[in-house]
């Protein structure tokens, strides 16, 4: 099978700078874009959701994206800046979970959407000893400074 | 509306198909084509749609043939077995189960409409 290679166009994969506020059904966090490509933003959102999910989980399993019901974006020019970002949880299943996402920047909503994402346990392909205390890192740092323990 | 109007419906949508073609004895897999993904959501459209939280192992029978193999190592009836860990399921309906394994996976529409039943006594 030929290898396929993505190109984000980016410096680095993870977009969020910091989460702000947890709990139950919320999530909320910033991300700074600076000439970013179009629909990062999306990108954004769905990497704010999968980390509600993975806290949901305490970390104990993968979540990924599993579809976008839709999707809408305020304007029509490229989002960029600080953005605020923000996550409810608006249903879910033992292995689903469906949010509302959105984005705005300087008080105004830039994006929104339903992000649905799933959970899976980890495996050879998803490995436990690396994701796990990957994300959970990556948790506390985005956390750090906020008041969330 | 009754639950099987309401599954049948969630089915339809999410299936992309005429809710004609779906009845209660239809297979999801078999016959309805549903893959993984397509459960996925189906739970998580049961869980808005009955305001409950669906446990997708026990909706979608998915330790079904683990219980029986269990069963069957521990000398215990399978029917009993599958009527113990899955209390939305009648011990009629276990034994029909038990009897259509080997043409493949079991899980009809009947048996999301008894799911959702229980889990809204």
């Amino acid at each position: 099978m030929d290898r396929i290679v993505i190109n984000t166009g980016m410096e680095g994969f993870h977009l969020l700078s910091s989460v702000s506020l947890v709990d139950g059904l919320q999530i909320r966090g910033r991300a700074a874009l600076a000439d970013p490509p179009s629909l990062a933003v999306m990108e954004c959102l769905a990497q704010l959701g999968a980390l509600h999910v993975r806290r949901l989980h305490d970390f104990s399993k993968h979540a990924f994206l599993l579809k976008v019901e839709r999707f809408s974006l305020a304007g029509q020019g490229r989002i960029q800046g600080n953005l605020a970002l923000s996550g409810t949880l608006v249903a879910r299943s033992q292995a689903a979970f469906s949010y509302d996402l959105g984005a705005e920047e300087a008080g105004k909503e830039v994006c929104s959407g339903r992000f649905v994402f799933s959970v899976t346990a980890y495996d050879d392909r998803f490995p436990k000893d690396l994701l796990m205390n990957r994300y959970k890192e990556l948790f506390a740092c985005l956390t750090s400074g906020s008041g969330i323990g | 509306m009754d639950n099987f109007k309401r599954v049948r419906h969630t089915l339809a949508e999410i299936l992309d198909l005429d809710e004609g073609e779906i009845l209660p004895e239809s297979y999801l897999v078999r016959e309805l084509d549903a893959e993984s993904i397509d459960l996925l959501e189906v739970a998580l459209a049961l869980s808005t749609e009955f305001g409950i939280e669906v446990r997708d192992d026990e909706i979608f029978l998915k330790n079904l043939r683990i219980l029986i193999a269990d069963a069957g190592e521990n000398g215990v009836d399978p029917v009993v077995a599958i009527v113990e860990n899955l209390p939305h399921i009648q011990e009629k309906r276990a034994g029909e189960m038990v009897a259509d394994l080997a043409d493949g996976p079991v899980l009809q529409v009947r048996d999301l409409v008894a799911y959702v039943g229980h889990c809204c006594q």
